[in-house]
């Protein structure tokens, strides 16, 4: 486990703001937490980044513990964080925020010089490596931000709400940049309350609600568990021998009606091998089959039926 | 190409040993700063020597008299001319510039150093970036350094600049070198300190959120210029021109011996270097440490049980321990006890909202406390529990305010029982009422801010510095009011008596009664400070018993 969290609670006040969250987050994943908000995802990523202090619990980045106010500079080294409103020096231009950075994390010519330029190229801010911060619009800025908290190849990467406020161009290029970063192996655990932005890179999911970790899985095992698959048949006459085959599969849970009389809608089970058989199988029957579609259901689909309502 | 590149070799090296240092200077030094500061230091050395110059008597009489003339032939006349003057007295002439110039050094370079280090970590605190800074893996040592060093480097080059005019004039008044090796070397280490006390109030108000308020900012940049320009650095120029510069500006007027217990310090210039220098090194060292702690964890207290125990003996010890001799009698001047009496107040405000902790530590405090604690017998349980309340960070602060409230009464208590412990008292019975008066103020005093920060409200600081400037400001100026109109002493003596100026109150008592010491008024301000003791501290416990509820 590259980040495990034993019991971590934060507390303002009255308010329990994270409860007795325990985590897990393998190496080379990409951890989506989702939830409303006020869930807690913010907490409990200032927590992961050391930029709070929890009232209980523990937290462990690559089996060291990591204790709020100390000095870790091992520990810190591997840790990238960008949070929701990422702070900026605004008088300062991207190439020195980001070689001011650098040193911070003990980068060293000519490797700074060459990972700034490698950064820069990464967000596609190569041509405002000149400019001024405050002269950038917030799409750059969040991509600034986020080269400043992949400089200095942190082996966890923990953004919060990184695309939200952006517009849908700069947030296409967001999501192609945390693919990237994937590809490259980087650990990522990264918050939002839009589902669909983390179901194309997540390879697990948490979610969270009033402050607790209710479910935490891999992405493949919950859609698995949760997901309902639909099959549309379509055939040229014989609709009644194609109900009664599936009928007698299985994987078939339900057979529901369609406003067509040549098209069968079925509630499937099984897995993308046990559809290939189930087509081999029809056509191997003699059924004249002219539409085979599969729909699965979405993240989304799948909180509602969790009954995490507010999540979806 | 990267910008780094462009950097001087050494320039680059710096910014590999301190980034910070160097994100300063990039950002302070350029060349129409640099140019603005060489001007306005050449100007104001222009204007004194002019200053200076025009009290030099001239060839022809003016309406002006100088004070520079050797042996005036009618020192009645007050105009003074060459011909009637004697020849001038340089000395004395390049003496005076140095003395200016030994004070409007140490201020024209500490506040605006002050001014610029506040600003700067409140600009930090209101951006955002402290706490990113805080995330980084450079140590707090070398990110603090690199403030220290960085954002006064224009008050550093002034320093520079000024130092030839300095040195002249003291060459030309015929001053020993050892004196400028003193004045900058003091001015170094006490600069050092000055500073690290400018960025702690900076960090100070760091509780509020991780955003401040531009009247929290002002207010805190408002704080520390009057701290430094008023209290800190006037008290540093009267005991450098007092004691430690005494034997080089003014060698034939040997002053009053002054000691420190039984160690006698402006005789021997190596002695006094060396206790000036010791204390500054302690506190320097111990506001380090408070610094370091306040910059790596914003949400404790400014400074923890541990370090407070140290802070307010040190404190209490280093003023008892002064005496003042008359040269001409042999005979102590005394009134050091009285002068810490006054002090006390003061002291402990500074060190309850330094220890007082905040509604949110309360909870963890009550919630989380027994968790900690290992499950085995009880005594070990209840040793565990008064550790925790002695030294534990989140544990309430009164027990450590009251543990250095008992620290520092024992060591007036002791000065006053064995009169060869520190300065022999003069008054004995003032001194023990004054002591038995503070001793409530202070608790009391403990007990308002403390309850003002346990409440629900948002504004908890906001609520705790006005109710304790509200409880200090109302007897006091009533109380002041009433005594100046004399008309009804007695109700401006018992308030003034529930109020930091007790001590003095005390010495008026006597000056006024010659039969003794007010001793009903004296009652009477102990019953008041005792109901509200009762009332507080039964609102402490209150809230304490809410917040257990919820």
């Amino acid at each position: 486990m590259l980040l495990s969290t034993v019991a971590l609670s934060r507390r303002f006040d009255r308010h329990l703001a994270l409860d007795s969250v325990s985590l897990q987050v393998r190496e080379g994943e990409v951890y989506g937490l989702i939830g409303p908000n006020g869930a807690g995802k913010t907490t409990l990523l200032r927590l992961l980044a050391l930029a709070d202090e929890p009232t209980t619990g523990e937290v462990f980045l690559d089996g060291a513990l990591l204790r709020y106010g100390e000095y870790l500079p091992q520990q810190k080294r591997k840790l990238g964080y960008l949070p929701d409103d990422y702070p900026l020096y605004e008088d300062l231009s991207v190439q020195d925020y980001l070689d001011y950075m650098a040193r911070l994390y003990f980068l060293k010519e000519p490797d700074r010089s060459v990972r700034i330029q490698e950064v820069l190229a990464l967000v596609q801010l190569e041509s405002k490596a000149r400019s001024l911060i405050n002269t950038l619009s917030r799409g750059m800025k969040q991509r600034l931000s986020l080269a400043q908290s992949i400089l200095h190849r942190p082996a966890l990467l923990l953004m919060d709400e990184p695309v939200s406020g952006l517009d849908p161009l700069a947030r296409s290029q967001f999501r192609t940049i945390i693919k990237d970063l994937q590809a490259s192996g980087m650990t990522i655990v990264i918050s939002s309350h839009i589902l669909s932005d983390l179901e194309d890179f997540c390879t697990s999911i948490g979610v969270m609600e009033q402050g607790r970790l209710v479910e935490s899985a891999v992405l493949s095992d919950l859609y698995q568990r949760l997901s309902r698959q639909h099959l549309m048949i379509s055939v040229v006459g014989q609709v009644d021998r194609l109900r009664e085959f599936l009928s007698n599969r299985a994987e078939v849970s339900a057979i529901e009606a369609t406003d067509s009389p040549t098209t069968v809608k079925v509630l499937f089970v099984g897995d993308i091998a046990a559809r290939s058989k189930l087509l081999k199988d029809a056509i191997g029957l003699g059924l004249d089959i002219t539409d085979f579609h599969a729909t699965q259901e979405n993240l989304e689909s799948i909180f509602l039926k969790m009954d995490y309502q507010r999540t979806a | 190409m990267a910008q780094s590149q462009t950097l001087p070799v050494w320039l680059d090296k710096l910014g590999d040993w301190n980034p910070q240092l160097l994100r300063e200077i990039k950002g302070r030094l350029s060349w129409r700063s640099v140019l603005l500061t060489v001007a306005l230091v050449t100007i104001v050395q222009v204007l004194l020597m002019m200053n200076y110059i025009q009290q030099l008597p001239t060839e022809v009489a003016t309406n002006f008299s100088s004070s520079y003339c050797i042996s005036p032939l009618n020192k009645y006349d007050p105009i003074r001319t060459w011909a009637n003057c004697g020849g001038t007295d340089w000395r004395r002439w390049w003496r005076d510039i140095l003395n200016v110039q030994n004070y409007s050094i140490a201020f024209f370079i500490y506040l605006p150093a002050v001014y610029l280090l506040i600003s700067d970590i409140n600009q930090e605190i209101q951006r955002g970036t402290l706490n990113f800074l805080r995330l980084s893996p450079r140590s707090s040592q070398t990110l603090l350094l690199g403030k220290l060093l960085g954002v006064p480097s224009l008050t550093y080059l002034a320093l520079v600049l000024v130092i030839p005019l300095h040195v002249l004039c003291g060459i030309m008044a015929g001053i020993s070198p050892i004196f400028f090796l003193s004045y900058y070397s003091t001015f170094i280490v006490f600069g050092i300190v000055l500073l690290m006390g400018a960025l702690l109030i900076g960090f100070s108000q760091r509780n509020t959120g991780n955003k401040s308020t531009s009247t929290a900012v002002s207010s805190s940049i408002f704080l520390g210029l009057l701290i430094a320009g008023a209290i800190v650095i006037p008290l540093y120029m009267a005991w450098n021109n007092s004691v430690l510069w005494t034997p080089y500006l003014s060698p034939s007027s040997p002053p009053d011996r002054l000691d420190w217990f039984s160690l006698t310090l402006n005789r021997n210039p190596t002695v006094t270097h060396l206790f000036t220098f010791t204390n500054l090194a302690i506190v320097l060292v111990l506001l380090w440490q408070i610094l370091q702690r306040a910059f790596q964890n914003p949400t404790a207290t400014l400074i923890s049980k541990r370090q407070s125990y140290i802070l307010a003996p040190y404190f209490v010890l280093l003023i008892i321990g002064f005496r003042s001799i008359s040269s001409s009698t042999n005979t102590p001047y005394g009134g050091n006890i009285e002068l810490v009496e006054y002090l006390v107040p003061w002291l402990f405000i500074g060190l309850i909202f330094a220890l007082s902790t905040v509604r949110q530590t309360w909870f963890e405090w009550i919630c989380y406390r027994k968790d900690s604690w290992p499950e085995t017998e009880s005594s070990s349980r209840i040793q565990r529990s008064r550790t925790d309340l002695i030294l534990g960070e989140k544990s309430p602060g009164l027990t450590a305010i009251g543990l250095n409230l008992l620290m520092v009464s024992g060591i007036i208590m002791t000065a006053l029982v064995f009169p060869s412990f520190g300065t022999p008292s003069i008054d004995t019975v003032r001194n023990w009422l004054g002591l038995i008066l503070v001793i409530p103020l202070v608790i009391n005093y403990a007990l308002l801010v403390q309850w003002m920060l346990m409440l629900k409200t948002q504004k908890r600081s906001t609520w705790a510095i006005g109710s304790l400037f509200f409880t200090i400001g109302l007897p006091s100026i009533v109380g002041g009011l009433f005594a100046s109109l004399g008309s009804n002493s007695q109700i401006g003596q018992i308030l003034l008596m529930c109020s930091p100026w007790s001590r003095a109150m005390l010495y008026t008592i006597e000056e006024r009664n010659s039969g003794g010491f007010g001793s009903t008024n004296v009652t009477i301000a102990l019953a008041i400070q005792a109901i509200a003791i009762l009332f507080l501290s039964s609102r402490v416990w209150s809230e304490y018993r809410k917040m257990v509820r919820s």
